[in-house]
């Protein structure tokens, strides 16, 4: 980003359809912008988008918003902008790892917002959630991050606790191990890499 | 994130399919405690195993928390002891097993290996001072694992080795006579022997190896029988092809989690990572058995018809997904088979389809055929030194490991049952066929095969 540009973060809901994407990187095109990062997926018929593109410095969040809502009547875009703050609010120590805690049980209402609340009350923060429901039964799978190996420790201690509070099968794998079993990467670089973290 | 599938598939992996880094083995060379003064040489092989393997376990436990991986045992290999204790005789032997029991429980480790000598061409005075002293050594000690290397495709099968070992197994039976014979299970004799093998308990630290490395041996049958049924529970058609491929993929993965493991342990402890073992080494758990792989591929008897090539499609398909996943690859790598440690092999025993014999066929696809096999107590030498001869005659000439891990039970006959407890089962004893002792009496050595001169 130099003086002459800005970042912005610009976020879309829409109902699917084709040629959503192609719409906005229009918009953001003809602003004379250019997009850096993104990310899309869809759920249930409903299209989400977030991406960061790099503008002309000068310009609001709200005349972007505009400029890609109102460009696309169409689609009946629902569109959120803000300026990019480079500043994070999470920093973690490189050292806590990346992890993917399961959990696999009865559905109900509220079970989300438990598990969420155990993991922020323990300063871990949720990076990636999935879930999945088949008839009551719910597959939940997070992509965390702990803030530190203190963070990290308690989460080791605790996951017993949270699966006999919720009644649900939990199990917490290191990214490294889903790494191993799922890319074709070397070994060494992953202990490497994790060695050069500490 | 990475693909919800492929975490799913390696969830279950832990959670229903009892996969697991199966052993982590640091192996240490002891040449260095060579001394002509009994005390001396115990002290020196004391202090040095304590040295490099005293935080084994500790650093052990740290990894597999930190990854969230069991690691089922923990172990030790040393240089074969007739190498270095070659000043002491069979009395001497006894007191450097017994210090090897002791250094084994003080660092948390269930088993050393290495109670051991290679004696394929000849033995040297301290090889056959090590075979006299291995009855004793193996049965006054609760930790310590022999081994004995009798034949090699370069070398031919030391015949007299054969027949000497055997002798030393009949009375290493009687010695544990009260427990069925288990110091046996203790003692493996090997035609081939890997000088980086991690399982016992043939584990060494031969020739050639590091001053301290750590190896890993992965198991994981119940993974891989899920994988078949899984495939077998698809609508689509598929065949022994896709059986191949479904097996050679979760190889992969289990093989890939040791070498995580390993080379993490490794980095710790500041020693080099040696090698990963891919063995499919079974346990008397339900779900957790190479029969029930077998059953699962269609093999509704095993020994049945059809199971040797069964196997054969087994042990390649792992041996592939292994040799993609790392190129650490060891030890035996190849389908355990032991009776009394695989729940459906030992029912398969005990109802008579799984013979010796059968057993003897299947060696010449996997790494150690004979392995945990009950036999009658009152089995002369002559006859176990054949049963020897024969899985060596099968290693030798096939280039490959062949291994002897008989059990001969005192005053039990055929139709008996020997109970070892814990994971090493319970085993039928089997009958042997008699009638060849003559020829093992001519003793000497059954010389090369013809394509061991590749120079």
């Amino acid at each position: 980003m130099s003086r002459k540009t800005k970042d912005y973060i610009i976020a879309v809901m829409a109902r699917d359809r084709p040629g959503i994407i192609s719409s906005i990187t229009r918009s953001v095109f003809e602003l004379g912008g250019n997009v850096i990062e993104l990310s899309q997926t869809v759920m249930r018929g409903y299209f989400s988008l977030i991406l960061c593109a790099t503008l002309p410095a000068g310009m609001t969040p709200e005349n972007v918003r505009k400029r890609v809502e109102e460009g696309n009547p169409r689609l009946g875009l629902t569109v959120s902008v803000r300026e990019y703050d480079p500043q994070p609010l999470f920093l973690p120590a490189c050292d806590s790892g990346i992890w993917f805690l399961t959990l696999q049980g009865r559905d109900r209402p509220g079970l989300i917002c438990q598990v969420a609340s155990h993991l922020a009350e323990r300063d871990i923060n949720i990076e990636d959630l999935y879930t999945r429901t088949t008839g009551e039964e719910i597959t939940m799978i997070l992509q965390l991050h702990p803030a530190d190996q203190r963070s990290a420790g308690q989460l080791r201690a605790s996951l017993e606790d949270l699966s006999n509070r919720l009644a649900m099968e939990t199990h917490l794998l290191h990214q490294d191990i889903l790494r191993a079993t799922s890319e074709v990467g070397a070994i060494r670089r992953l202990v490497r890499r994790m060695k050069g973290e500490k | 994130m990475l693909r919800t599938e492929d975490i799913l598939m390696t969830l279950r992996m832990f959670q229903d399919e009892n996969c697991d880094v199966r052993t982590v083995t640091m192996g240490i060379q002891l040449h260095d405690c060579a001394d002509p003064d009994l005390e001396a040489c115990c002290d020196k092989a004391r202090r040095k195993i304590r040295r490099l393997a005293g935080r084994l376990v500790e650093e052990g436990k740290q990894v597999s928390a930190q990854y969230g991986i069991p690691i089922v045992n923990f172990r030790i290999s040393i240089t074969p002891v007739a190498w270095w204790a070659a000043h002491h005789d069979a009395g001497g032997l006894v007191e450097i097993a017994k210090a090897l029991d002791e250094v084994a429980r003080e660092t948390g480790v269930d088993f050393v290996g290495g109670f051991s000598a290679f004696v394929e061409k000849g033995e040297t005075r301290a090889d056959r001072e090590l075979i006299l002293a291995l009855p004793e050594a193996l049965g006054c000690s609760n930790r310590v694992c022999g081994s004995l290397n009798v034949a090699s495709s370069r070398a031919g099968i030391n015949m007299d080795a054969v027949l000497a070992i055997s002798r030393s197994i009949r009375a290493l039976a009687q010695r544990t006579a009260s427990e069925d014979g288990f110091g046996c299970a203790k003692l493996v004799v090997f035609a081939n022997m890997p000088d980086d093998n991690p399982f016992m308990a043939g584990a060494v630290h031969g020739a050639g190896e590091a001053e301290c490395v750590i190896n890993v041996g992965v198991s994981g049958p119940g993974v891989v029988k899920r994988a078949v049924e899984r495939l077998r529970g698809t609508e689509s058609a598929f065949d022994l092809g896709d059986i191949a491929e479904e097996i050679k993929c979760t190889a992969y993965r289990v093989t890939r989690i040791g070498e995580l493991i390993g080379n993490a342990l490794a980095d710790r402890l500041q020693v080099p990572f040696g090698i990963v073992d891919l063995s499919l080494a079974p346990t008397p758990r339900i779900g957790d058995s190479v029969g029930e792989i077998l059953q699962m591929m269609g093999i509704d008897r095993i020994g049945a018809a059809g199971t040797t090539a069964a196997v054969a499609l087994l042990t390649d398909a792992v041996k592939k997904g292994g040799a993609f996943a790392s190129s650490s690859v060891g030890g035996l790598s190849g389908a355990f088979i032991p009776v009394s440690e695989d729940a459906v092999l030992e029912q398969a025993a005990a109802c008579g389809d799984l013979s010796l014999e059968k057993l003897e066929a299947l060696t010449s696809i996997c790494s150690v055929g004979l392995d945990m096999a009950a036999i009658p107590g009152d089995t002369s030498a002559e006859t176990i030194a054949g049963i020897i001869a024969d899985e060596c005659a099968i290693g030798v000439m096939n280039h490959k490991t062949t291994a002897c891990r008989l059990i001969p039970v005192p005053g039990k006959q055929p139709g008996d049952e020997a109970e070892f407890g814990g994971l090493f089962g319970t085993a039928p004893v089997m009958p042997v066929r008699e009638g060849g002792e003559n020829f093992i009496r001519f003793g000497g050595r059954i010389p090369a095969p013809i394509h061991a001169l590749r120079n």
